[in-house]
């Protein structure tokens, strides 16, 4: 057929092949089609984002403030410049030598023999270390630091790092062969070698950047800025270079930064305005010896250190995590966060700031802040600006003058946070001028808001990078124990006040009754269930006053034999809800790390059962001792509580933060008053507990703050020792007690003259002793600080 | 029925001279070519300067580019010029002596100044200004060898006869295979299989000896070198959809791909092609790439256009061929042809991912002087045979009667 239409067969061949030609073109015409046709917008975009150079431009940490918007934080504006380590330890040519020799070969390098691989790569190298020269001579003029300073500066980066190295190559190899003794059969020599791999594995800080110089100047800083993204030729104004072979081994267009991996990073540093203050405190309100004339100074340092945190320069994988979490956690979030291409405008990058403890932590989101960002087009120079924001205020409910007075009242150079003759401590363990570590909280009853929050010894952030160990590793004082809400604490007696009120409430007593001091709850067993007045003077209350105590009574002299037997009444149940009831297994969430809930009752053995509190235990938690703990801001909480009526309000540090509804306990207003009463009669009652000082046989009153009503009680309650025991339980030394002794607590309720209560104040002092005489007067002081600084307006001091 | 009768007379001006048919198909060929190598260098100009910010990279490829093409045409007018029967004459003699240079090349201890390894390749010979690459010109010996050998024979109708046009390809291509160039080595198994098919050797021999070595093929991947492998791997992987070796093995292929896709129906503009190409840091861009690079400025009508202009230059060598009765000739355009289409067709197809990439140049597109000029030769050659009237006794060559086919 086809013969007869082309008689000749080489034309027919011809068309067969002309035939083969375009069935072999098919294929080809149909991928071009598909590329251009269904992915060119995808790769259009992918080629352009290969001509813009984008920037992030820093965004500033926002402030921390307190409650009259003085600034706790804030960030100074300063740079940093930082180079990778590989720069710095001259590494960078021989690393970079090899990526980019084959980038230039493109797909012939597959072609090349190792020797010619070597021989382009030696070339380059060589030329990257001449421009890496040139790079720190630039670097040194545009700064002012001479080369050979530079140089030093940059040897010592290296050593600190590298003696990093070593140790941690040290101790991985020693754990690593302590793992392979353990199996007690001979280590191969195939595992040394793979041992020795791994253990000289690089570290983290050799594929980070460091800071070469900090804390440089603005003109500087923009001065390095420019240079930052600059890129050059590595052999200026020339691209070829003929090497052995003959060839182009350096690629025209590969950038390579004039002064390589150089970043001007925004230090900004934190600083804290309020860190460090001194404080006069009237010395004529002091007691006792201590008393004196005038104002007297105090310096008061690290103010607030617990509450505010700090910030490290470090991210680590949770901090990455959680910022992926907060993205996920909304859509409408994640597009405030991102740019228009995804990207979080809060990401964490190497050395960022990122709020380590504290307020700093607890609202790392908020303060953050997002950068901003800066788009260069390579190929017309267009630059697109998005303006950074600045991270967000936080404000806090303290008051941070008040804060530092309360500091001030429980400093030791004070003298009333040491140990005294006149505490009549007689510890062996804790002599005279033994510096006594303590808490205090002062919470505003209307509001819960808490105006100060004092834990003692604190340390300041210089301290905490120059000598960490004293505040880490000081295991007797824990300087970073945040006591105030992370401690637990036996309460002793200041409960009295909330198990009468919820003893009339439900019943279990009346206000017309009497209960008889007997010296000993159980008439057989007088070394048991004791009355402090019993077991100190040899009495009884009853003896003592010539008639049984009424509930109000009972609470000013804090009679023991009176609250067993309430708490006896109560039984387990009743005391464990007195308790429950008043706050105490609940943590307060104010966001500046771990709190103490709180426990009533003993743990149970078996999991997942409800703590066990025994008839016995209900009898001991009448007077606070037995199974029950809590911390300082429980202890002003409930009294805040009791004093609103059984209104619970949620206390908080943070100004913005939401809360629960209030919560009510049922209490009756009888209960309430007699309450009241109890605490009123405990401080300024002829026979409370809380009244007076004795100092060598010398009365003189706790309270000298004119102008005020102040409602209150006393606490001691029996602690356990301090043990420490530094090489563990099967460790050869034996564990020595270092602290012994009562806890010192005194809770306060204060108003202004005539006024109802405004402001609960709770503190306790640890291993201190007698509440009254070590707790009392700080307490004192408190009231003194709220009256300075304008909370209890219509009172002078 | 004469509907396709390539065979008649060609109206020719009589003053010219009756030997010579001076219009004839292979004018086609020549414009073509033309056209292709205008492309080519404004491809090239694209692939090498940004016209904006970042100053100029090293310049004046597009140049000399430009000279290369005008030293080509001039050469392809030398050798259209006398008769090309001569070629026949020395083709044993210039295959031997290009046997001779390829084995040369590989000869260990010859000075680096005269062979000069560039990327891992032994193919240079270098004398005095101007380098040689003796495998461009083997091209087109080989081609001339084997029409010489097959013109006036019927041999390789026959299984055994298919042996001795097998050895005079096996010698040079393991040769080349040798260098290692691969790429150019792999073209000469299409052209043997043109001209066995024009010289009209049995189809079914062919069929079987191509379907043997399709099934045969897997079996020599043990003994490619690891980086021929890691291409093979590459393209799986692209194929694949497996975008982690975009930056590494194979970011060639990539880049090549983006780039072409990015031009869309009728390409970007000039500014934005030479930005866009600039900075995708495409390697061998102006060389290898250089399809990339045009997809990417005039997009698919342009890719089309080129395949057009191929296929027209392909087009117009084959009438070429058709047109002349002397079999010598027509199995030189054969074989000339099949080397520039396969490897057109190849490079093509490593640039838009349907092959690994493999060093060979898109012809009269890429930069590159020895190919231009060898190319350009090949064009005359053609335009020589073209333009040649069959001398009596005419007979139409590779004709078997009744056992065509």
């Amino acid at each position: 057929m086809l013969k007869s239409i082309i008689p000749s067969m080489f034309h027919r061949r011809l068309l067969l092949l002309l035939a083969l030609v375009i069935i072999a073109s098919t294929p080809i015409v149909a991928q071009m089609a598909r590329l251009t046709l269904t992915r060119s917008a995808q790769a259009r975009v992918d080629a352009e984002s290969k001509m813009i150079r984008r920037q992030w431009t820093p965004t500033v940490r926002g402030r921390i403030l307190d409650r009259k918007d003085r600034v706790l934080a804030r960030d100074r504006a300063s740079y940093d410049i930082r180079l990778d380590y590989s720069v710095l330890a001259g590494e960078w040519p021989a690393q970079a030598a090899p990526r980019l020799a084959r980038r230039a070969a493109g797909a012939v390098w597959r072609d090349l023999s190792p020797l010619e691989r070597e021989a382009r790569i030696a070339t380059i190298r060589s030329l990257l270390e001449a421009h890496l020269e040139r790079g720190w001579d630039l670097l040194s003029e545009t700064t002012g630091i001479s080369r050979p300073e530079l140089d030093t500066r940059r040897a010592e980066v290296v050593a600190r790092v590298e003696r990093m190295y070593r140790s941690i190559v040290d101790r991985r190899r020693q754990e690593e062969i302590e793992a392979l003794r353990q199996r007690e059969q001979p280590i191969t020599s195939a595992e040394q070698e793979a041992l020795e791999r791994r253990v000289t594995q690089p570290i983290q800080e050799q594929l980070l950047p460091h800071v070469l110089i900090p804390s440089i100047s603005d003109s500087i800083g923009f001065a390095l800025r420019t240079l930052e993204d600059r890129t050059a030729p590595i052999i200026p104004g020339q691209y070829r270079v003929a090497g052995e072979t003959g060839e182009v081994v350096i690629d025209p267009s590969e950038p390579i930064e004039i002064i390589p991996t150089l970043r001007v990073a925004d230090a900004g540093d934190r600083q804290y305005p309020m860190e460090n203050m001194t404080v006069d405190i009237d010395a004529s309100t002091l007691p006792g010896p201590v008393k004196g004339q005038g104002k007297k100074q105090v310096d008061v340092q690290g103010v607030g250190v617990h509450i505010l945190g700090w910030i490290r320069n470090e991210v680590r994988k949770e901090d990455v995590d959680l910022r992926r979490a907060i993205l996920a956690s909304d859509p409408e979030i994640s597009k405030a966060l991102l740019t228009a291409d995804g990207r979080d405008r809060g990401e964490y990058q190497a050395l960022d700031r990122v709020g380590h403890v504290g307020i700093e932590a607890s609202q790392e989101s908020l303060l953050r802040g997002l950068r901003g960002t800066r788009e260069v087009r390579l190929d017309s120079g267009d630059e697109k600006i998005l303006p950074a924001d600045p991270g967000r205020d936080v404000r806090l409910t303290i008051d941070i003058m008040l804060q530092a007075k309360v500091q001030a009242a429980m400093t030791p150079s004070l003298g009333l946070a040491v140990v005294q003759g006149w505490h009549h401590q007689d510890s062996p363990y804790m002599p005279e001028g033994t510096k006594l570590n303590g808490a205090a909280v002062v919470l505003d009853i209307d509001t819960g808001d808490i105006l100060a929050l004092v834990s003692t010894p604190t340390f300041t952030r210089d301290e905490m990078r120059t000598n960490p160990s004293a505040v880490f590793a000081n295991d007797i004082d824990v300087p970073f124990l945040n006591r105030a809400i992370a401690k637990s604490y036996t309460p002793g007696s200041i409960v009295k006040a909330l198990v009468l009120s919820e003893s009339i409430t439900h019943g279990n007593f009346q206000t017309s009754q009497r209960i008889p001091c007997t010296g000993h709850l159980l008439p057989n067993h007088p070394d048991m269930y004791r009355c402090w007045i019993y077991k100190r003077f040899g009495t009884t209350h009853s003896a003592f006053l010539g008639h049984d105590l009424g509930g109000a009574e009972a609470l000013s002299v804090s009679c023991n034999i009176f609250f067993y037997t309430l708490g006896k009444r109560l039984g387990p149940e009743g005391i464990s809800q007195t308790f429950s009831d008043f706050g105490v297994g609940e943590a307060f969430g104010l966001g500046i790390g771990q709190e103490f809930a709180g426990q009533i009752g003993t743990p149970s053995k078996t999991p997942g059962a409800p703590p066990l509190v025994r008839p016995e235990d209900a009898i001991q938690m009448g007077i606070g001792q037995g199974p029950i703990v809590w911390t300082p801001l429980h202890a002003a909480n409930s009294y805040a509580t009791l004093v609103r009526g059984g209104v619970r309000i949620a206390p908080k540090l943070i100004a913005s933060a939401s809360r629960p509804s209030p919560r009510e306990i049922a209490l009756t207003q009888e209960s309430i008053s007699e309450s009241m009463e109890g605490l009123r009669l405990a401080v300024n009652g002829e026979r409370g507990t809380g009244r007076v000082l004795n100092i060598d046989d010398h009365d003189e009153p706790i309270f000298n703050t004119p102008g005020v009503d102040i409602w209150g009680k006393t606490g001691t309650a029996d602690a356990p020792d301090q043990i420490l025991d530094p090489d563990g339980p099967d460790g050869p030394q034996q564990p020595r007690i270092v602290r012994a002794g009562d806890h010192s607590w005194f809770v306060v309720v204060v108003g202004p003259k005539g006024g109802r209560a405004r402001y609960a104040v709770a503190v306790v002092m640890d291993f201190a002793g007698s509440g009254a005489k070590v707790s009392g007067p700080i307490c004192n002081q408190i009231i003194h600080a709220l009256v300075d600084e304008g909370y209890l307006s219509g009172a002078a001091s | 029925m004469r509907a396709f009768d390539l065979n008649a007379p060609t109206p020719t001006s009589q003053r010219v001279g009756k030997a010579l048919r001076l219009t004839n198909y292979a004018w086609i060929t020549v414009l073509a070519a033309l056209g292709l190598s205008l492309i080519g260098i404004y491809c090239i100009d694209v692939a090498q300067t940004v016209s904006a910010l970042n100053g100029a990279a090293p310049g004046g490829y597009a140049a000399k580019q430009l000279a290369f093409l005008a030293i080509g045409m001039l050469a392809a007018a030398c050798v259209a010029a006398p008769p090309y029967r001569w070629l026949g004459y020395f083709a044993p003699v210039g295959y031997i002596l290009i046997i001779g240079f390829l084995i040369f090349l590989l000869v260990p201890g010859v000075p680096k100044w005269i062979v000069t390894p560039r990327n891992g390749a032994r193919s240079w010979i270098d004398v005095g200004p101007i380098d040689i690459q003796p495998s461009e010109i083997a091209k087109i010996i080989y081609v001339i060898m084997m029409a010489r050998f097959m013109r006036y024979r019927d041999s390789h109708r026959t299984l055994a006869g298919l042996i001795p046009p097998a050895l005079i390809t096996g010698v040079p291509l393991a040769l080349i295979l040798l260098q290692p160039d691969l790429g150019t080595a792999v073209l000469f198994m299409p052209v043997l299989f043109a001209m066995l098919v024009a010289a009209g050797a049995k189809l079914k021999h062919l069929i079987i000896i191509v379907l043997a070595a399709a099934l045969f093929a897997p079996a020599t991947y043990p003994f490619l070198k690891p980086h021929q492998k890691a291409r093979f791997v590459g393209l799986f992987k692209q194929i694949e959809g497996d975008k982690a070796t975009a930056q590494d093995i194979n970011f060639q292929a990539y880049t090549a791909q983006t780039l072409s896709a990015a031009g869309g129906v009728v390409g970007v503009g000039e500014d934005k092609a030479r930005a866009l190409v600039h900075f995708s840091r495409l390697p061998e861009r102006h060389n290898d790439m250089i399809f990339s690079v045009l997809l990417n400025r005039f997009g698919l009508f342009g890719g089309l256009v080129a395949l057009l202009l191929y296929f027209l230059w392909t087009a117009g060598a084959l009438m070429a061929a058709a047109a002349t009765r002397d079999p010598f000739g027509r199995l030189i355009v054969v074989g000339l042809t099949a080397f520039v289409l396969a490897q057109a067709l190849i490079n093509i197809a490593m640039n838009i991912g349907l092959a690994p990439i493999t060093g060979i140049t898109l012809p009269f597109l890429s930069y590159g002087g020895s190919s231009m000029v060898s190319l350009w030769l090949m064009v005359g050659i053609i335009l020589n045979i073209a333009m040649r009237r069959p001398r009596p006794p005419v007979r139409n060559s590779f004709e078997y009667g009744d056992h065509d086919d």
